[in-house]
Formats: C-alpha cells, sequence, structure tokens
C-alpha cells in the first residue's frame, strides 16, 4: 500500500528523520511509536507532505506520493490529527460534508446523491447524526473528534493517517474510537497508520509496530516488541516491565518511577498486626506485600496487605465463596480488594505461627491451619470422591526479602515440598488409596514478601531462603496438624 | 455675518476655505511644473484677450461668438445666455458686476458678495449637485478648472444637453483677473461692462502707484490669512503680494512662495512695521500684543495692526482694487488720505 | 432518508434569503432612481431606463436634460454604488473566510490602504501607463492593494508562524497607518489642487461618477467575483485550518492565491472608484453569516447582494438627508455600520459566554 524507501526529511535541513525504510500493507494497523522528540510527528508530516522529502521516496499503490495532486491524494489517504479548531458555526454536516471534496464534480460542485449517502453512512458508523445540524464548536472534544473522523472517512480514503487522535480523549472516547476504526479496518480494508501516544493502547489495537528512536527505526515488527523491556527503557528512558494482559494475549507495560516511597525500616516481626478469633485470622501489614496466592479472592500475583483465613461450617455451600468473603470482609471492615482471603473448617484456635531468621537481613513467618479430612495423594488412581469432608490445609508464608516473579513461584514450590514433607513424616495417608497423602483436596496458599533487600531470582531448596521456607512450613503444618489430630482424637473420645 | 461664520467655524473650515481660495487665487505656486504650466496659459491668455479687444471693438455682442476659455477650450456661444450658473464665488461677483445679476441662476456654496447671490439656488461647490444643474438647464455653465480636471465626464453630459461650458481658469495676479473678466463678458454678451470695469480698475490701481511713489521709506508688512497657532502668510505669486508691492511696501514674507505657514519665531524675528489680517477676531490689538514675545515687534509696539476682509484681497473678482485701496490708506495713511 | 426534510427546510430558508435579499436590491435601487433633488415622475424614469437599455418606449418628447438625468447621472450612480457595495461585502466575506477572523475586511488588513496609495500615487503624478489608459487608476490601486496585503502577510510571518488573527489585524493596522502618512506626505507635499482632489476622493463618494466608473470596474468586479464565487469550497475548507484543509485535496496555496488576488481585484476596483468606503465589508459579510449560516456557498453571494442594496442605501441617505448638500457616503456606512458591528460582537460575546 504504502511504501517509504530511504525518507529523510525534518526542518530546515536539519533533518530530523534519519533515513526511513517501511512498507505498510494494504488492510494492516500500524502504529508508529516512540518517545516526543523522536520524530514521530516529523514522519508523519513527510507521509502526509506537509514536509518535504530531502531524501528518498514515499510510494502509494505505485505511485510516488509526491507526484499526485492534493486531490489526488486525499482520495486515497486522509487524516486526522488531534487538533479540533474550526472557525466559524459550521454545522456538523457541513464539516462531514468537506470530506467529499474531493469527490465533487461539475461547474458548481454541488454535493451529489452519491455524496449525501457516503456522509450518511459515515455519520451512523461514527454516531454523530443525531447531532449533525448543530455547530460543530459547541461540541464536546469525544463529539468533535468523531465528527472529524466521520469527515476522514466521508473521504472514502484507503489509507488513515492518525496523529495522535485520542489524545485528548478520556478512556471511554479513546477507546469508542479505536473500536470504531478497528472495525471500519476489518470490515473495509482500510489501511490505518497510526501515532499512538499510549503503548498500550497501542499494544491493544495495531497489527504491528515501528519504534522510532532518534530518527530511525530502531525495530519493527508485530506487538510482541513491545516485550523487548530492554529496548523500551533504552528508547523511553524508564523502567518498564512487560506482562500479558490478563484476558487477551497482548502485551501490557508496566512503568516503575524512580521515586519510590521508602518505608520505615521496621524489624519485620513487628510490622504487622495479627487478629484472632474462632470467626477468621486476619494478619495486617504496614506496607502491601508482593503476593503471590490461590487464596479465593486476591489470587494470582499481586500487591496485598491483609491476609484473611476465615472459618466455615463443615458443610458449607460453597457456591459463591469470593461473595462470601468479600461479604464478610465488608462486615469486619478488612478492604477486600487487598486481601488475600482464604477458607477453612478448622477450628482457628489451632492455628500455628511459626518464625525464622534467615541468615542476617531475612526473616520468614509461616501461618498455617491444618485439617487432613481430605487427605489426597496426588499420584493415587483411585478417583477423589464428590462428596468431601472438610479438612484443608492453608499455608501463609511471610517473607523479608525481595524476589522476582520466579522467586515467588520458587517460593511456592518450596513451601509446597516443606507441606508435603511434613504430611508424610506424620504419616497422614489418604483414606481413599490408604498410601501416603501429598496434601488435602483444598488447600490455599499464600506467598508474600516485602521486597525489601537485595533481589533474590531464586528461592528453590537449593537456596538459602528456599530452604528456610522449606523448613518454617515443615515445622509449622507438622505443629498445626498435631493439633489437628489432637483436636480429633479429643473429640472422637469425647 | 460672514464674521461670525468665520468665528464659528474654526480651523477645520478655514482650511477648507483656505484651499477654495487657493483653488481660485494661487494655482499651483509650489510646484515648478506647476508654474511652467502657469505661465504658458498665461501668455496664451494675453494674446486671446488681445485678439478678443481687436473683435470687441470691431463687432461687439455679436452672437454667435467663439471664444477659448482658459482650459483652451473653443466655446461657440450662438445667441446671448439668459440663463447662467456660475460654480465659483469669484465668477459670482464678477457677472454681478458685469450686470448679469438676473441671468444668474445657480450659484455655489460660497458665492456669498453681492447680498442677492445668496438667495440664488445653490448648486454644490467642489463637487457639484449635477441633477440639479441638469434640471435647471442654465444656457451657460461657468466652472473652474477643478471641475473641468476632475469631472471631465459631467461637463460633457452638460454639453450633451444643450448646455455650454467655459472654464475660468485660477488667477494669481491682477491682469489674469482682467483676462476673467474680458472673458466671462464675451461669453455673455457684455464686453463693453467688462471693459469698463477692467479700465476703472486699472486706473484707479495707476492712481495709487503713481502716489506710492513718493514713499521713501518702506514699510515692512506682515500679513495673517489665519490666527494662531497656525500662522498662514501670503508670499510672493499672491495678490497680497503684487497689492502690496504696488503700493511700496515690503511683503515681509516676499523670501515664500505662496500661501504657507511660518512658526512665531521667525515671524518676529520679520520685524513687520505694520501687521495685516485678514480673519476678524473681537480684539485683534489684544489678540496679537499678547502673544509671547510679541511685544518687540514695531507693528505690535506702535499698534499698527489692522483687519480687512479677506474677500477683498484674495478674490479674484472686481473687489481687488478695494483690497489694494483698503491697504495703502492703512499701511501709509499719510500718503493715501 | 430521515433527514431529507431538515434538508428541505434549510434549502427552503436559503431560498427565502435569496428571494430577500435580491428584493432588497430591487426596492432599493427603484429608490436610488426615484428619490432625489429633482424630481422626476416615475414613468418618465422607467421610459428612459427602459428605452436606453432595450429600446422599449412608450413616451414622446422626454426632454434631453431629464433623460440625461436619468440615464447619465442616476443610473450609473446607483450602479456604481451596487457594484462596490458588492465588490466590498463579497472581498470582505473570502477574506474573512480566509483567514477565518470575522474581523477581517478590506480596511482592517490593510488592502484599502494600499489601494488608496496606488490611487493616490495616479491622482498625485497623473500618471498613465501606456496601454492601460483610463485604466491605470483601478490597475494601480489593485496593484496597491495587493502589495499592502503582501506586506501585512509578510509581517504576519516575520512576527509569528501561524497566521494568528490578532496578529493580521495588528499588521494591517500597523500597514494601514503607515500607508495612511503616505498619503497625508504626499497631500502636504503637493499643491493645493491635487490636495484638494485626493483629500475629496479620499471620503468615498459614488457620485459624479457616471458610466465611465461604471465601466472602468465591471471587468474587475466580474473576474473578482468569478473567482470568488468558484473558490466556495476552498474558504469552507479553510475553516479547517490550512493543513487540514490540504489533506481533504485543497490545493491550498493555489486557492489562497487565487482568493487574495480576487478579492485584492474587487477592494482596489472599488476603491479605485469610489475612494475609501468603510464597513461594508466588515459588517455585511458578518450579518449574511449570522443568518445565512457560514457555508461559503451561501455567504459569498448573499454578501454580494446585500452589500450593493446596502450602499445603494447609504448613497441614497448620504444624498437626501441634507439635500441639497451630500454627505460622503463613507461617513453614512461607517455612522450605520460600526454601531451594527459592536452589536453584533457584543451578541457574539454574550451568547458564547452562556454555552
Amino acid at each position: 500500500m504504502l511504501s517509504l524507501k530511504g525518507i529523510v526529511g525534518g526542518y530546515a535541513n536539519t533533518p530530523i528523520i534519519k533515513g526511513i525504510d517501511l512498507k505498510i500493507e494494504r488492510g494492516e494497523f500500524f502504529a508508529l511509536l516512540g518517545p516526543n522528540g523522536s520524530g514521530k510527528t516529523t514522519l508523519f508530516k513527510l507521509i502526509t507532505g506537509q514536509l518535504p522529502l530531502l531524501k528518498g521516496e514515499s510510494i502509494i499503490d505505485g505511485q510516488a506520493l509526491s507526484s499526485l495532486t492534493a486531490l489526488e491524494k486525499a482520495k486515497k489517504i486522509a487524516v486526522l490529527t488531534q487538533e479540533a479548531h474550526v472557525s466559524f458555526d459550521y454545522t456538523v454536516e457541513e464539516i462531514i460534508s468537506l470530506g467529499r471534496y474531493p469527490y465533487q464534480k461539475g461547474f458548481l460542485k454541488n454535493l451529489s446523491k452519491k455524496d449525501y449517502e457516503v456522509m450518511e453512512s459515515v455519520m451512523e458508523i461514527t454516531k454523530t447524526t443525531n447531532f449533525e445540524k448543530k455547530p460543530f464548536r459547541t461540541l464536546s472534544g469525544g463529539e468533535k473528534q468523531r465528527v472529524l473522523l466521520a469527515k476522514a472517512l466521508a473521504q472514502e480514503p484507503e489509507m488513515l493517517l492518525l496523529d495522535e487522535p485520542t489524545n485528548h480523549l478520556d478512556i471511554k472516547h479513546t477507546f469508542q474510537m479505536l473500536d470504531l476504526l478497528k472495525e471500519w479496518q476489518q470490515a473495509r480494508g482500510l489501511t490505518i497508520f497510526a501515532i499512538l501516544h499510549d503503548l498500550n493502547v497501542a499494544s491493544l489495537y495495531a497489527d504491528r509496530v515501528g519504534l522510532l528512536h532518534q530518527g530511525k527505526f530502531l525495530e519493527v515488527g508485530d506487538i510482541n516488541t513491545l516485550r523487548k523491556e530492554d529496548q523500551l527503557e533504552k528508547v523511553y528512558e524508564v523502567q518498564v516491565k512487560t506482562q500479558s494482559h490478563p484476558a487477551i494475549p497482548k502485551p501490557q507495560l508496566l512503568m516503575t518511577p524512580n521515586f519510590r516511597e521508602t518505608p520505615e525500616c521496621k524489624d519485620f516481626f513487628q510490622s504487622y498486626s495479627i487478629e484472632k478469633n474462632e470467626k477468621y485470622v486476619h494478619l495486617t501489614f504496614e506496607q502491601p506485600l508482593r503476593t503471590i496466592s490461590n487464596g479465593v479472592i486476591g489470587d494470582g500475583i499481586q500487591w496485598i496487605k491483609h491476609f484473611c483465613n476465615f472459618h466455615v461450617e463443615k458443610h458449607y455451600n460453597c457456591s459463591e465463596p469470593d461473595k462470601d468473603i468479600q461479604r464478610w470482609m465488608e462486615k469486619h471492615h478488612i478492604p477486600h480488594e487487598q486481601s488475600v482471603g482464604m477458607m477453612t473448617a478448622v477450628n482457628l484456635e489451632d492455628v500455628i505461627v511459626s518464625k525464622k531468621r534467615v541468615g542476617d537481613n531475612h526473616s520468614i513467618m509461616a501461618v498455617v491451619t491444618a485439617g487432613t479430612g481430605n487427605a489426597v495423594d496426588i499420584s493415587s488412581k483411585v478417583k477423589a470422591m464428590e462428596d468431601v469432608k472438610i479438612g484443608t490445609i492453608n499455608t501463609m508464608v511471610f517473607i523479608d526479602a525481595h524476589f522476582t516473579d520466579g522467586a515467588l513461584v520458587n517460593g511456592i514450590m518450596s513451601a509446597t515440598e516443606g507441606k508435603v514433607r511434613a504430611l508424610q513424616d506424620l504419616q497422614i495417608k489418604d483414606p481413599l488409596s490408604n498410601t501416603f497423602a501429598s496434601g488435602t483436596s483444598t488447600d490455599s496458599v499464600v506467598l508474600a514478601v516485602t521486597q525489601q533487600g537485595e533481589k533474590t531470582p531464586y528461592a528453590g531448596s537449593g537456596t538459602l531462603i528456599g530452604k528456610a521456607i522449606g523448613e518454617v512450613v515443615y515445622e509449622a503444618t507438622t505443629n498445626a496438624v498435631k493439633k489437628y489430630l489432637k483436636r480429633v482424637k479429643v473429640n472422637d473420645n469425647s | 455675518m460672514k464674521k461670525e461664520i468665520f468665528k464659528n467655524w474654526g480651523l477645520g473650515s478655514f482650511i477648507l476655505f483656505l484651499t477654495i481660495v487657493l483653488l481660485t487665487a494661487c494655482g499651483t505656486p509650489n510646484e515648478e511644473e506647476g508654474q511652467a504650466n502657469n505661465t504658458n496659459t498665461n501668455e496664451n491668455a494675453n494674446e486671446q484677450v488681445d485678439n478678443d479687444q481687436t473683435e470687441d471693438t470691431a463687432d461687439q455682442s455679436q452672437f454667435p461668438v467663439t471664444i477659448v476659455d482658459d482650459a483652451g477650450r473653443e466655446v461657440t456661444i450662438e445667441e446671448e445666455p439668459e440663463s447662467i450658473i456660475s460654480i465659483q464665488a469669484s465668477i459670482t461677483e464678477i457677472s454681478f458686476a458685469l450686470g448679469l445679476g438676473d441671468k444668474i441662476v445657480g450659484v455655489s456654496d460660497f458665492c456669498n458678495y453681492p447680498e442677492e447671490a445668496q438667495s440664488v439656488e445653490n448648486v454644490g461647490g467642489q463637487d457639484m449637485n449635477v441633477e440639479l444643474i441638469l434640471s435647471i438647464l442654465p444656457d451657460i455653465v461657468l466652472v473652474t478648472d477643478y471641475h473641468h480636471n476632475n469631472h471631465g465626464e459631467i461637463l460633457s453630459q452638460f454639453e450633451e444637453v444643450g448646455i455650454k461650458v467655459v472654464v475660468i481658469g485660477s488667477k494669481s495676479n491682477f491682469n489674469e483677473v482682467y483676462e476673467s473678466i474680458a472673458l466671462i463678458g464675451q461669453t455673455t454678451g457684455t464686453s463693453n461692462e467688462a471693459e469698463a470695469i477692467i479700465s476703472d480698475m486699472k486706473e484707479r490701481h495707476e492712481v495709487l502707484i503713481e502716489k506710492a511713489e513718493e514713499i521713501t521709506d518702506k514699510k515692512r508688512v506682515w500679513v495673517e490669512v489665519s490666527p494662531a497657532p497656525d500662522i498662514f502668510t501670503t508670499g510672493k505669486g499672491t495678490f497680497m503680494h503684487e497689492m502690496l508691492e504696488s503700493i511700496q511696501a515690503t511683503n515681509a514674507a516676499e523670501d515664500h512662495e505662496g500661501w504657507v505657514m511660518l512658526s512665531e519665531e521667525e515671524i518676529v524675528q520679520l520685524q513687520p512695521d505694520v501687521i495685516i489680517t485678514t480673519y476678524h477676531t473681537e480684539d485683534l490689538q489684544g489678540e496679537v500684543s499678547s502673544r509671547d514675545g510679541w511685544t518687540e515687534v514695531p507693528a505690535v509696539k506702535n499698534g499698527q495692526i489692522f483687519d480687512v476682509e479677506s474677500d477683498i484681497v484674495v478674490r479674484p473678482g472686481p473687489r481687488l482694487i478695494e483690497g489694494v485701496e483698503t491697504l495703502a490708506k492703512l499701511i501709509y495713511p499719510e500718503v493715501f488720505k | 432518508m430521515r433527514n431529507s426534510s431538515t434538508r428541505k427546510f434549510s434549502n427552503r430558508k436559503i431560498i427565502w434569503l435569496y428571494v430577500f435579499s435580491g428584493g432588497f436590491v430591487l426596492g432599493t435601487a427603484l429608490l436610488g432612481l426615484l428619490v432625489s433633488s429633482v424630481s422626476v415622475p416615475i414613468p418618465t424614469i422607467f421610459h428612459i431606463i427602459l428605452n436606453n437599455s432595450i429600446n422599449i418606449g412608450w413616451l414622446e418628447d422626454i426632454p434631453a436634460n431629464v433623460e440625461s438625468i436619468i440615464w447619465n447621472i442616476r443610473l450609473p450612480r446607483v450602479l456604481l454604488a451596487f457594484f462596490v457595495g458588492a465588490s466590498l461585502a463579497l472581498a470582505g466575506a473570502a477574506f474573512q473566510g480566509l483567514l477565518r477572523n470575522p474581523l477581517a475586511d478590506p480596511y482592517t488588513i490593510g488592502v484599502s490602504s494600499g489601494a488608496a496609495l496606488g490611487a493616490v500615487i495616479v491622482l498625485f503624478f497623473q500618471i498613465s501607463i501606456v496601454g492601460l489608459g483610463g485604466y491605470t487608476l483601478p490597475v494601480l490601486s489593485i496593484i496597491g492593494g495587493f502589495i499592502a496585503l503582501l506586506i501585512v502577510f509578510g509581517l504576519v510571518r516575520l512576527s509569528s508562524r501561524s497566521l494568528a488573527i490578532e496578529t493580521i489585524i495588528l499588521a494591517g493596522i500597523i500597514v494601514s497607518a503607515f500607508i495612511s502618512s503616505i498619503i497625508s506626505l504626499i497631500i502636504a507635499l503637493g499643491d493645493r489642487d491635487s490636495m484638494i482632489q485626493i483629500i475629496y476622493w479620499l471620503y468615498g463618494s459614488v457620485r459624479m461618477r457616471g458610466w465611465s466608473h461604471v465601466q472602468l470596474l465591471i471587468p474587475f468586479m466580474i473576474t473578482g467575483t468569478l473567482i470568488l464565487l468558484m473558490h466556495y469550497r476552498e474558504l469552507n475548507a479553510l475553516a479547517l485550518g490550512e493543513e487540514a484543509a490540504e489533506q481533504i485535496g485543497v490545493n491550498v496555496n493555489r486557492g489562497k492565491i487565487l482568493i487574495l488576488i480576487g478579492a485584492s481585484l474587487l477592494t482596489g476596483s472599488a476603491v479605485a472608484v469610489s475612494g475609501s468606503i468603510g464597513f461594508v465589508g466588515l459588517v455585511i459579510p458578518h450579518l449574511v453569516r449570522l443568518i445565512s449560516g457560514p457555508n461559503h456557498r451561501h455567504v459569498l453571494p448573499l454578501s454580494l447582494l446585500t452589500g450593493g442594496a446596502f450602499l445603494i442605501l447609504a448613497d441614497l441617505v448620504a444624498r437626501t438627508i441634507i439635500a441639497p448638500k451630500e454627505l460622503p457616503i463613507g461617513v453614512i456606512t461607517a455612522l450605520i455600520g460600526a454601531p451594527v458591528f459592536a452589536f453584533l460582537l457584543m451578541k457574539e460575546r454574550i451568547g458564547k459566554g452562556a454555552k
């Protein structure tokens, strides 16, 4: 569709764009990315022809762009910029009709029936029909941008050039607008070339991106280019962390500010409060901790301040456990958005807290409630029964250390290994297969790390910290199970 | 009446007045080119007058008559005109002096003399009320060279409907005024009257000139045609200058050309013996002598400050001779009693 | 289909606007022909006009002077007033559209002053360019106007990158003031004759002009009008800004130059035949836009009609209000135009505030 060959250009003979080759395929959505001053707008203007090329050529459909008249160009390319200034009180309809300029024929250049049809269809799509008679000046920013988009689409372009079209729009209008463009792209094979400010928005909508740095492309590729954190950090000079969007397989970038609040350096074991009663165990930390968990709420990798373990009846109806936990938390004024919540039927009096210091810098604490009524051997061939008795091991591990995401997973492994080992040593058996149990059917675990001190990339059993995790969990689980067994015995005897 | 007009109008109207007067009086004294033209036309006019005069004595008030007006146009007047429009105060004065008062059917905004002229219909000035003139349909329209230069198309429309147009040019000396009078007389069949007026004027002027010969101690005369602070005076090439010269007075502004504005410093330095003003002020002596630094000027010291009516010293009509006589009596009262 | 009814409605409104402004022109033209210090019977007037233009006459023995009054004096005067008013209003509308600025008009951006200087130079030096003859004055007027415009734009370019509204008006005022002082200088240097001629000319008037001036104006007027009317879409597109206009296919540079040439032709020739007549180019397009909306397709022709009619009316007032004397027409247009414009400005400000 459009190919740029060795383009050099800029203002007053000092080239800002220093040689760019790019091929844009028909029907694709190409996003031009780059920090301020990288030359995005200059490149844009070189393509629209607002600035002259110093070297190279841009070719559209086999023709040099510079050889086309403004009129011919307007039939192929429409442009939408962030500016929305219109003089005089033109109505929306009149503005949109300007998009038909390249198609008007005859001496009087009246709008033809076809023109009106096109205008109506673009107004419909951009949802501007209901204010077509209103003066453009009286519209809101989002409405204005939609009208200008309608004007651009009325040109029936093969290609749409956008210069930060959503700059002045709020989130709702940004997504509305881009959804609309995407729809048009897919329905009509429209080619879109857009400067986008927001890398995450670009990742969500673009098919390909080009990363511009000091007038040259650092890389052109699909959106996974955005996963290259080092490259982005170099270009934008900001600490970037790439993650996947939780719902769709696209990268999303998280930027880390250089500015950081430095919390008071308190002893780890003094930095939390614990509340224990027969309904729940609730630990509150002064600072949020980096957590990985499979709690009923607060699952995944998060930053969490509150850690709760609720007591439920043996025959608790677990159709909506997350809602129930949220309700309970509300009742006790615990902010559930910042909490990990677990449930257990175990008597909460039997909660075990084990602490351990590792070296000079690290401390570990495990909070465990255990019941082994549903003990399961993960390797057993016997099918788990549908109707399970209550009995679960909820493990909370709090660590004063700085873990990478990988270390968090390591930590979970270490904790699990500790738990399994404890069950083995206590000779807990799967009641169905009568083999040694590796856990219970509904175990929960949370690993929470303060992220203070040196970064630790590994927390497996081969490391000091990993080993310590295993040890603490082993100790706490052993004690908790023992307490549980004792209570069961007492109950049985009585 | 005129006094009041002056008092009320102020500077703006003065400038307008000035321009009107200048248009008729001075021609183009500031510009060399203009002057050259002037002298040319003067020569032509002189020849014509000579020719005309010989014709006149032969068969006067004979129509048709063909004249050459001040724009050099040949105009043939078939029969004695019965109705005349004059678009210039001086022309109106001459016409009335020629006894044409009954025939004048239209005058300009500025025609204030004689009294009867003011009751005649007003047909505009610089810009004529063309429709009105066309509807009056006079036999002759006497216009100035301003009209000839700027509204040629209109003048030809007059001629199209049978109105004869005669251009009377601007004048800056007595001889030219005589020519004007002769030309108007010829045009209107009043050459005899014109001749009479001209000889009367010439004779009266001659008397003055003769009397003035006994003057040995020439007085320096300072002329003001506009009041302070913008004091305009009459330099060379003005009637005033010519008049003063002819009665053996020295025009204090003789080093300047035409109507010029001088600063008070320059004026005081000229040390005039007599001050002549042409604008009317209630307390003229007081006004002039109260000017800063003027007390040592001889004219002020001796109370030699006089006012004359401007129309008789600047308007190129028959009353110019009255102007000279008035000046003579004011400046040399002992000689011209 | 849904909005075909509304479109019909607005079409009908526009048609009525044309009918009204056409009627305004005819009405004022008739008034201009009928009302004067010299009264001529109405049938005679019609007879003279029809007889002279299309050779239909039914009256005999019309005196030559009456015929001349109507045909040579009154009719060309009314026509000239119409053409001058139409030219100025149309040029004003074009300048306003081009500069995206409702304050622009031939006077505020200096074109009129430039044209006046061109004319004054011709009057003062009695220039007659070989081959142009009688057209020397309008041609130099137009060139003067165009040069003034270039200087204004040059100043704006030098002082700010964008064609900011305030800068253009400011530059226009500066250039106008400068040119006025040059004119004053010429007047001061000149002799009394040319001074009077120039001052009277600067007052602005359509009287004592005759057919020759009408003929002088017509070729420029037609050319300028055609150029501008053919560029109504470009003027509309320019409301988006020059870059955006280029992007919808407008050849902005060509359009701009042609529009400037057209507007300068109109202004220059109007100033050449009638001197300085202000406010027509400012107020009329503004008023028209208020009623018809900003679409130049209608603003231009409606400004032309209304401006012409307005000047006929202003001339009528000028020559009748203190008859038999006449007021300069520029005085009348300013007396009517300035308060109207002040009112429009306030209304716009208030309207904006309310939104």
